[in-house]
């Protein structure tokens, strides 16, 4: 990885951290020299003063200037000192686009200011905007998840801004969910152009990567260029497409609080051991299977190699909110289950169902003799008792008594004969047949409330499974995460103290080579030195046959027979005594060898070694050295065979873990579908119910006006006063 | 590759502070109008750190839990929290939370530029989360073990997540012995992202000209901050680019320690979301 040394190729200045911002614009008055931010209101936090958003580049404030437009300021936290240069160059590409040429009014006026904020007596730049009113994409998605109509728009803007960009030559570089914001009619708003590319930028290199989890791993910083946002698009565009087909992988894959849509950087570098793309890819929704394919397939191309997002062919119509049709709607209204329950609704009026050839309740239609003869009794009964005192002959005291019986005979009379006309005893029949009709329908309104109940706690069971469902395929996830990082950090456990070894077994090589030539040296010394017999010292003044004789009887028969001299105060005479030390490190004082002749015989021996030390090897042979070496290869290929080893133990058991996480994320999903599909059936068939109550509702309600219509119509056409006048009138 | 691991919500990060509370950190720093007791350089900077750490996880709904964070002062009397205020007593704490509960906010008065070459005296408010406490000895070994409870637990917790950053606040002078082998102990638990990451400010009264990330001991005045250097972490690669965009010079022996001078930068080594390139 690239290091810069001594402060990198250009010098930069440390730019303000974001808290400095914070501190600086409690004064703005202070702090800044633009008339809207000097004298504009600063947004302010709960607790820690003004309010910032911060990104890993710069912390944005918001401003209400005096006249009570809003602003955006970017403050930068990093140096770069192609900022401005940039900026100008974008800004002019910004005031040249048309607004009527683009498909949304995605782009965002933007200020470059020279002199933005003072920190600390320094003036640093900063970005007046316009301030945007609109919502993030991973908050909006959240408040619009089952709307899929309106989350395959936003997919489908979004497709349209990104082919603005291709047409323009512009790239944005960072596109992600924090930069894409959407406003209340759901068009698209762009926002920070830190990493912009426009074609006035050409040949310079990207001052950032964009978001990790919506870039090529293979993305570099010569990528810098008008192809630069091709990859995001195509993963954004899956996404929406992906959630507005089928809103529960946004409960799956998307994290609560996560930076992400529904795919993320591991996804990306290790397609292999991802259960997001599983998902995807095996959808039961062919299209969305179609487009995350063609998706999954850009993972291995060089991040300039991805072909412009093409939405042809990827539009699949989002399902609808869920309302089955009923399996057999009637053609006629009425449902076969309900036959004889009801009679069939001939026609609507209001009679016919009694039949029977009864005339239809008009009235009274022609008087009996009987009906004249109660006429008649009843008129001359009810006037007798009256009559009959005021002739004498009932006594005055009876007559209130009498008139009483006379009216209740009269009346009885009446309503017997009345009771007996034929059109009474019809209507009355048709009253019983409709008051038995709505007796035997079940309340519907009653029968409705249960149903509604009963889809209700469905859709409320099913909701709830579902999520369960979806928190397990979550929970499958980050096990799955936690348990290869578990695999990982044990791994890493394992092979770091194998690879520290390995690392150091060069240099215990040459440290074994080195040794191996001392080892070398020293016996070519001694082989030299053995072959100078110790009568060579005869040789010497001093030392005659006697000595040499002493010496032999040591066991010091050539020079390599000892090493050396060491020399012990002997008390006496202050002289020292000579111990000659042998090969074994023994030391032997030999008689008739003091001080002098210890001397000689020593420098006899070092000069003798000298020579010898001229003639030995500088290194060592071939194969001395080829021993060594193999030993050492022999032990590396060991540390490499038993790192290789732990490696692969370790990728099995990735392997493993992540095929049982695959069946276990299958099994919960086809559960899952399988609990839908039942649920699907059960509501369909409630549903259906629920349309036969709202006929039978109809029904009823029509049953209840008819009885009501006919009570009435009974009393009018059939009571006493109408029978009295037709009694009397005929008519 | 290692120290790569995202920091996000749903996967945070850990910080520990370790600060002294040492008897000797009542010891003055500086010189002439500059002078301050050791403690008040030490909580000034834990309390910046917090502030600094807080602006940069802020976004439109507030501050987001991208860490969980420990003070921890080590003194005297015991080694643990050191937060006063809402949040004594606790170990750590989602940064959230402690963005909405400073113990305080104190008005300090600072003459500050005017950009017109003259100075006025403006007012700032200044979050506490910590106060300068001084007391007792120097249980550094102790703070170590402390850090390192945390740590294991908190590793065995989030094993794929960005390792847990421990940054030690000290004048050095241990008086529980030799912290190197705790250092290492703690520096040796690791998730599948790197291992633990120890780094070290060093508050001395001892001469010598402050020193930022050094890749030698060459620089360096006494023994204490020899030792603190060498139990400080080598700094990962993208934070050691983040060191020489900031005009540092830097190799692959530079490690996180800081002699007598501002280490808020360390803050701005955290990556959260977009990735910056490797130059700028």
């Amino acid at each position: 990885m690239a290091v810069s040394h001594a402060g990198g190729p250009v010098s930069r200045r440390k730019f303000p951290t974001g808290a400095n911002y914070v501190e600086a614009l409690q004064n703005p008055t202070l702090c800044f020299e633009d008339p809207d931010l000097k004298h504009g209101t600063v947004q302010q936090s709960p607790v820690l003063g003004p309010k910032a958003i911060s990104g890993n580049f710069a912390s944005v404030f918001s401003i209400t200037a005096p006249g009570g437009q809003r602003y955006a300021l970017k403050c930068f936290t990093r140096d770069s000192n192609t900022l401005e240069a940039r900026y100008k160059a974008i800004n002019k590409q910004l005031a040249v686009l048309k607004p009527a040429k683009l498909t949304q009014p995605w782009p965002v006026g933007i200020e470059y200011l020279p002199r933005g904020v003072l920190v600390a007596g320094q003036w640093y730049p900063a970005l007046k905007m316009a301030w945007v009113e609109a919502t993030n994409l991973i908050t909006w998605i959240d408040r619009n998840i089952r709307d899929s109509v309106a989350v395959l728009g936003v997919a489908e803007r979004f497709a349209a801004l990104a082919a603005d960009l291709e047409k323009l030559g512009i790239a944005h570089g960072d596109l992600q969910h924090g930069n894409l914001l959407v406003a209340a009619d759901g068009t698209l708003r762009l926002v920070d152009y830190d990493g912009m590319y426009v074609p006035e930028l050409k040949g310079q290199g990207a001052t950032e990567n964009g978001h990790r989890n919506y870039q090529s791993p293979h993305r570099v910083s010569s990528d810098f260029g008008p192809t630069m946002d091709r990859f995001s698009s195509w993963i954004i565009y899956l996404s929406l497409v992906a959630i507005a087909t089928d809103p529960s992988i946004w409960d799956q894959l998307h994290d609560d609080q996560g930076e992400f849509l529904i795919l993320k950087e591991d996804d990306f570098k290790e397609p292999k051991s991802s259960l997001s793309w599983s998902l995807l890819l095996t959808h039961s929704d062919a299209s969305l299977r179609s487009l995350a394919a063609q998706t999954h397939g850009l993972l291995a191309d060089a991040a300039h190699t991805v072909p412009a997002l093409s939405t042809r062919g990827a539009i699949p119509t989002p399902i609808p909110t869920q309302r089955p049709v009923p399996a057999s709607a009637p053609a006629n209204g009425t449902p076969a289950w309900l036959a004889g329950h009801i009679p069939p609704p001939q026609n609507t009026s209001v009679g016919s169902s009694t039949g029977a050839g009864a005339p239809t309740g008009t009235g009274f239609a022609r008087r009996r003799t009987a009906d004249v003869l109660s006429g008649v009794f009843a008129l001359t009964g009810s006037a007798a008792p009256a009559a009959l005192t005021a002739i004498g002959v009932l006594p005055n005291g009876y007559m209130a008594v009498a008139q009483l019986g006379a009216l209740l005979v009269s009346g009885g009379t009446l309503h017997v004969t009345r009771r007996s006309r034929p059109e009474a005893k019809a209507s009355k029949a048709r009253l019983r047949a409709l008051r038995q009709q709505v007796a035997t329908l079940e309340d519907p309104a009653v029968a409705a409330q249960k149903v509604r109940q009963e889809i209700e706690s469905l859709t409320l069971t099913g909701a709830s499974r579902d999520a369960q469902i979806n928190r397990q395929i979550k929970s499958i996830q980050s096990e799955l995460r936690d348990e290869q990082a578990r695999i990982a950090q044990a791994l890493n456990k394992e092979t770091n103290g194998l690879k520290t070894k390995l690392s150091k077994l060069a240099a215990r090589e040459q440290k074994q080579l080195d040794a191996m030539l001392v080892t070398v040296l020293r016996a070519h010394v001694q082989n030299r030195l053995r072959r100078h017999p110790i009568q060579g010292v005869k040789k010497l003044s001093n030392m005659g046959d006697g000595t040499v004789t002493a010496l032999t009887a040591a066991g010091i028969h050539t020079a390599a027979d000892f090493t050396g001299v060491r020399y012990v105060q002997s008390g006496r005479y202050s002289s020292r005594d000579a111990y000659l030390i042998r090969s074994n490190g023994q030391q032997v004082k030999i008689p008739g060898v003091g001080e002098v002749r210890a001397a000689a015989l020593e420098s006899w021996r070092t000069s003798l070694e000298q020579q010898a030390r001229k003639s030995a090897p500088t290194s060592l042979s071939a194969q001395e050295r080829t021993t060594i070496r193999q030993q050492f290869a022999k032990q590396k290929k060991q540390l490499e065979a038993e790192i290789t080893q732990a490696e692969g133990t370790a990728r099995r058991k990735r392997d493993q873990l992540q095929q049982r996480s695959t069946a276990r994320q299958q099994q919960a999903n086809k559960e899952k579908q399988q609990h839908q599909t039942a649920t699907q059936h059960q509501r369909a068939v409630l549903l259906q119910r629920q349309a036969q109550l709202a006929d039978q509702s109809t029904t009823h309600n029509l049953l209840v006006t008819q009885l009501a219509t006919a009570r009435t119509g009974h009393r009018r056409e059939f009571g006493l006063r109408r029978y009295l006048g037709f009694v009397a009138t005929g008519r | 590759m290692p120290y790569t691991a995202e920091i996000s919500r749903t996967n945070p990060g850990c910080f520990i502070f370790l600060v002294d509370q040492s008897a000797s950190m009542s010891d003055p720093i500086g010189s002439g109008e500059m002078v301050q007791q050791r403690a008040q350089v030490v909580s000034d900077a834990i309390n910046r750190l917090l502030t600094e750490l807080s602006v940069k996880c802020a976004k439109e709904e507030g501050v987001r839990d991208y860490f969980h964070v420990a003070v921890i002062g080590y003194g005297h009397t015991q080694v643990g929290s050191a937060f006063t205020g809402g949040l004594a007593g606790r170990d750590l704490v989602p940064l959230s939370e402690i963005a909405n509960n400073p113990a305080r906010l104190e008005s300090r008065t600072k003459k500050v530029p005017d950009g017109a070459g003259g100075l006025v005296e403006t007012t700032v408010q200044f979050p506490v989360w910590m106060d300068p406490v001084t007391n007792g000895g120097t249980p550094m070994t102790r703070a170590l073990g402390y850090a390192d409870s945390l740590v294991a637990r908190w590793v065995d917790e989030h094993p794929g997540g960005f390792p847990p950053i421990v940054l030690n606040l000290t004048d050095g002078e241990s008086t529980d012995g030799d912290p190197t082998s705790a250092a290492i102990g703690l520096a040796s638990h690791a998730t599948a992202d790197g291992a633990v990451l120890l780094f070290n400010l060093h508050v001395s009264g001892a001469s010598g000209t402050p020193v930022t990330f050094p890749d030698g001991e060459g620089d360096l005045p006494d023994t204490y901050s020899r030792l603190l250097f060498h139990m400080s972490s080598v700094l990962p690669s993208h934070m050691r680019s983040y060191a020489a965009s900031q005009g540092h010079r830097v190799s692959d022996a530079t490690r996180g320690f800081v002699y007598n001078a501002d280490i808020t930068s360390i803050i701005e080594f955290l990556d959260i979301g977009t990735r910056a390139t490797e130059l700028r």
